[in-house]
């Protein structure tokens, strides 16, 4: 643990301890340094001693030479244990004796030094001058050895550790009683503020002990407690005030954002938060800068400098809101002042205009409108007061009464009335605002008119409506001037009378025709027809009963009078058919048309009788159709594709159903003679033949028949074909769209089987029908016509 | 069957078509007591027994009339009601031979009751075979009531 870190307790003791260690120790230091002082001292004098006796005692032998005399004066050196080495150097500096005389005399000095004394080593040398008073006979060398002053050393130190120890055991002792004196009181206010600060109560008191600094301590933090204690309850008081303030600009509906005098925010409420659309962990302590319209962005520091000139002002502006989209505001800015009367910051309460300035812009515009609108109305307009006096009268006005706006102003409304309407309307106007009802087009009962300036009366048509402004009945009147309406009608109803008239006439004129063309029809079909029938029959009477007489020639002729009758009358019965289909009305039924094919097929048997025909005949739709005209279509097509495929030793015919463009049509397919394409166009008119009658035999009226019943059906047929490469028929009808066709495939019945027979065949045909080959199989079979039968 | 009973009675104003109606049935020897009217009053006074028929007496009733259409002065279609609303004709079949294809003349000849309706062929081979087999049939095969189960 560190120092710092450690106890106060710990403290005090450790500082008593260092000290009272440090004082020991430096005592013991300079005592120790001054025993070694004294001590060298005293070896130097005390050997120094010894070698001026010892000097002198080797004069003699030196000045005589005498080797063995100078070594018994040195060994003289035996009674002193502190000399380990000597020697005796001649004036010429060459060693004459040495001590101890049997050690080397590698250890010794090679010649004299100056004399003096040094320490090397832990070994003082003393070189002393041998001389007889007067001249210098040699040098006397000493060395005492080391011992003596490191035990002097060891000595010391033990003494020095063994006080040490003594002393710090009595320090410690000492320290435990003191420190406690000074750190108990201080423990003590420790625990106070440990109290104090944990349990936040300011009530206690510490105890003061002494009147030392500790005491004055306590003295002071007890002040501080009861300080703090009255804060505290005043600062309790306040919080309960400053809470529901907090609440009031929390819930406040209107921005309320805080600002430094820097213009740095410093509280922004949830309403900022709404309006502006940044939270105020974003705001606080950043400026309002990106809040800032980019039109003015030096009006935050203005806003800023007046309030902090101590004026509260009132702006209306706009802001940016995180979104990017702006905000109008009607803001109030004021200094913040701290309750010593200084700036210290800017409050700003924002309200959201922008809904207000759209409305306001929309009033604005809408007013405008509303006299433009009243301004360039066709109709006249007249407002009037409760007193029905005119309070606003339109350009239209002006000119349908004849009196300027600023003449009609103020006027009663009966000036614009004929005298005899006025008490009526009077009262009408006075019912009207009090039913409470707010428009309605007035004169329901009886015409209305309007007097001119010029006296002129005129009728019109009005409306009226009624607002109450700020108690205030305000009547609005629309008229207008149906002078030229009623004209404009009157001859509407003289033209429709004259029409009806006309259209009677022509009805009567056309059902005349109609009957005419009937009548004409009829004895078409019935006078044409017996001639032609009495031609046939007395021919082959001549043929039957006179051959015998006639010439080869005769006869021949006569077969011609006969096939040129035989196709009048085809001309005549596919003429009226044709004019029939002109005036006949569809029965539509549901019909399955592959029933439908199936009997055409029966009705062609004497036509393929001997023919090999491979029929090719896919599953067709039920389709709301005409079935007997339907008939007429399939006999029509299948008896071409019959005929032209007479070539053929193989003919292919096929019949089924397939989506062109969109919708859905049945084709009949041959694999015959063809045609040019050259002719499509013709290929639908009556009396249009492709082929020479000897070749192909027919009316030319087949195909314009099947394309008047398709037209009638509200479909159309066409045809794809090459020459000798066939040709393709494909008709629509109304109704058979793409999905009805696919709905009614899978709900056909018959095909390739008896087909149901449909309540149109009640003829010979549905006789026959025991005899039917199903589809798809070769026809061959002859027609029996039962007694009774048509022919 | 008396000799003089008159068998069938045609209604036919266009004298080639009565030729050959005649030439038809006598090649056939179908019908030997044939009257023959040229329009439709003429064909109800013979039925009726009325002006120049009037000494005949309704018992001599044909055993089948063939009946044009298009007569003049009584349209064939309104003869053809007359007999289908007395008791006394109704019972005699009516075969309409007509020239024309009207259908609505064939609904309406149905709805009054004929027996048979037909048009007349244009080839005179089928109109031959027609006339053969109407006569064979209702002069033959059918079984007509005897004069007296006539009820007045």
């Amino acid at each position: 643990m560190a120092f710092q870190d450690q106890s106060i307790k710990r403290k005090a003791m450790t500082v008593m301890m260092l000290t009272a260690m440090a004082v020991l120790v430096l005592s013991a230091i300079a005592y120790t340094i001054q025993d070694l002082v004294n001590y060298r001292q005293n070896l130097v004098r005390s050997l120094s001693g010894s070698a001026a006796v010892l000097a002198d005692n080797s004069v003699a032998p030196l000045a005589l030479k005498d080797g063995a005399a100078a070594r018994a004066s040195l060994a003289s050196l035996r009674a002193d244990p502190r000399i380990v080495a000597a020697a005796l150097y001649d004036n010429q500096g060459n060693l004459f004796a040495h001590y101890p005389a049997k050690e080397p005399t590698s250890a010794l000095p090679s010649s004299p030094e100056r004399p003096g004394y040094r320490f090397e080593a832990g070994h003082l040398m003393i070189f002393h001058p041998v001389t007889d008073g007067t001249q210098r006979l040699g040098t006397l060398y000493l060395k005492s050895g080391h011992y003596p002053l490191y035990v002097r050393l060891r000595l010391f130190g033990g003494i020095v550790l063994l006080v040490l120890v003594g002393s710090i055991i009595v320090a410690l002792v000492i320290a435990n009683v003191l420190q406690r004196r000074i750190t108990d009181p201080v423990l003590a206010l420790a625990e106070m503020a440990k109290v104090v600060s944990e349990r936040g109560d300011y009530s206690v008191c510490a105890n003061k002990t002494s009147r030392d600094e500790i005491g004055a301590l306590t003295d002071a933090f007890n002040r501080m407690l009861s300080r703090i204690e009255e804060q505290t309850e005043a600062l309790s008081r306040n919080e309960k005030g400053l809470s529901l303030m907090a609440a009031i600009v929390e819930s406040s509906d209107e921005a309320i954002i805080g600002k430094d005098l820097d213009g740095k925010v410093v509280s922004w409420n949830a309403a900022a938060e709404r309006m502006f659309g940044y939270r105020a962990e974003e705001m606080i302590g950043q400026s309002m800068t990106p809040l800032l319209a980019p039109d003015r962005p030096e009006e935050e520091m203005h806003i800023l400098e007046e309030a902090k000139q101590g004026r509260t002002r009132h702006y209306e502006t706009a802001r940016r809101r995180k979104d990017g989209r702006s905000v109008a505001l009607s803001l109030v800015v004021s200094p913040i002042r701290s309750a010593a009367g200084e700036i210290v910051g800017v409050s700003s309460i924002a309200q959201d205009i922008t809904e207000k300035k759209l409305a306001d812009f929309e009033l604005q515009e809408s007013r405008a409108g509303l006299s433009a609108i009243i301004g360039s109305a066709m109709d006249a307009i007249i407002s009037v007061d409760a007193d029905q006096r005119v309070t606003v009268f339109n350009q239209a006005a002006e000119k349908m009464f004849g009196w300027p706006a600023a003449k009609a102003m103020g006027e009663p409304l009966d000036r614009f009335i004929p005298a005899r309407f006025r008490e009526m309307h009077r009262r009408h106007v006075e019912e009207f605002g009090r039913t409470g009802v707010t428009s309605r087009a007035m004169g329901d009962l009886q015409p209305l008119s309007g007097l001119r300036a010029n006296g002129e009366e005129f009728p019109i048509e009005a409306s009226i409506s009624h607002i109450e402004i700020s108690g205030q009945h305000v009547y609005t009147v629309i008229l207008r001037d149906i002078t030229e309406r009623k004209r404009s009608e009157d001859e509407v109803l003289r033209l429709n009378a004259e029409l009806e008239q006309r259209v009677e006439q022509r009805t009567q004129e056309l059902t005349a025709a109609n009957k005419e063309l009937e009548s004409f029809t009829y004895s078409v079909a019935h006078d044409l027809r017996a001639p032609l029938r009495h031609l046939d029959a007395f021919s082959r009477i001549l043929q039957d009963e006179f051959s015998a007489e006639l010439p080869q020639e005769a006869q021949h002729f006569l077969e011609n009078i006969r096939a040129s009758t035989t196709r009048m009358s085809d001309l005549v019965d596919d003429l009226l058919n044709l004019a029939r289909l002109g005036r006949q009305e569809l029965k539509r039924l549901r019909t399955p048309l592959g029933s439908l094919v199936e009997q055409v097929l029966a009705d062609l048997k004497r036509e393929t009788e001997g023919r090999t025909i491979d029929w090719r005949i896919e599953p067709l739709p039920a389709i709301e159709c005409d079935s007997g005209l339907m008939k007429q279509v399939f006999t029509n097509l299948l008896s071409n594709a019959v005929k032209y495929t007479r070539p053929r030793a193989q003919a292919v015919i096929e019949i089924g159903c397939r989506r062109v463009n969109g919708d859905t049509a049945v084709f009949v397919r041959d694999n015959g003679v063809g045609f040019n394409m050259k002719y499509a166009d013709k290929l639908f008119g009556v009396f249009q033949r492709f082929h020479r009658t000897e070749e192909f035999e027919g009316t030319g009226v087949g195909l314009a028949t099947v394309d008047r019943i398709i037209r009638k059906h509200g479909g159309h047929i066409w045809a794809e074909a090459a020459v000798d490469q066939g040709a393709t028929f494909y008709f629509t009808v109304a109704g058979m769209g793409p999905e009805q066709g696919a709905a009614k495939l899978s709900s056909l019945a018959g095909i390739g089987g008896v087909p149901p027979q449909a309540p149109e065949a009640r003829s010979a045909e549905a006789l026959e029908q025991s005899a039917s080959d199903p589809a798809g199989g070769i026809l061959k079979t002859s027609a029996v016509k039962p007694p009774g039968g048509p022919a | 069957m008396s000799s003089n009973e008159v068998e069938l009675l045609l209604v036919e104003d266009d004298p080639n078509d009565v030729e050959l109606a005649l030439l038809a049935l006598r090649k056939h020897h179908l019908a030997n007591q044939i009257h023959v009217a040229r329009d439709g009053e003429e064909a109800l006074d013979f039925l009726f027994c009325r002006g120049p028929h009037s000494n005949r007496t309704l018992n001599g009733l044909p055993k089948v009339v063939f009946l044009d259409l298009k007569l003049p002065k009584v349209h064939g279609l309104e003869v053809l009601k007359i007999m289908k609303d007395d008791p006394r004709t109704r019972p005699i079949p009516v075969v309409v031979m007509t020239s024309s294809r009207e259908q609505r003349d064939m609904v309406e000849g149905y709805r009054l009751g004929v027996n048979s309706y037909i048009q007349k062929p244009i080839d005179f081979g089928q109109f031959q075979t027609t006339i053969k087999e109407l006569g064979y049939y209702w002069l033959v095969v059918n079984q007509s009531l005897p004069p007296e189960a006539f009820s007045g």
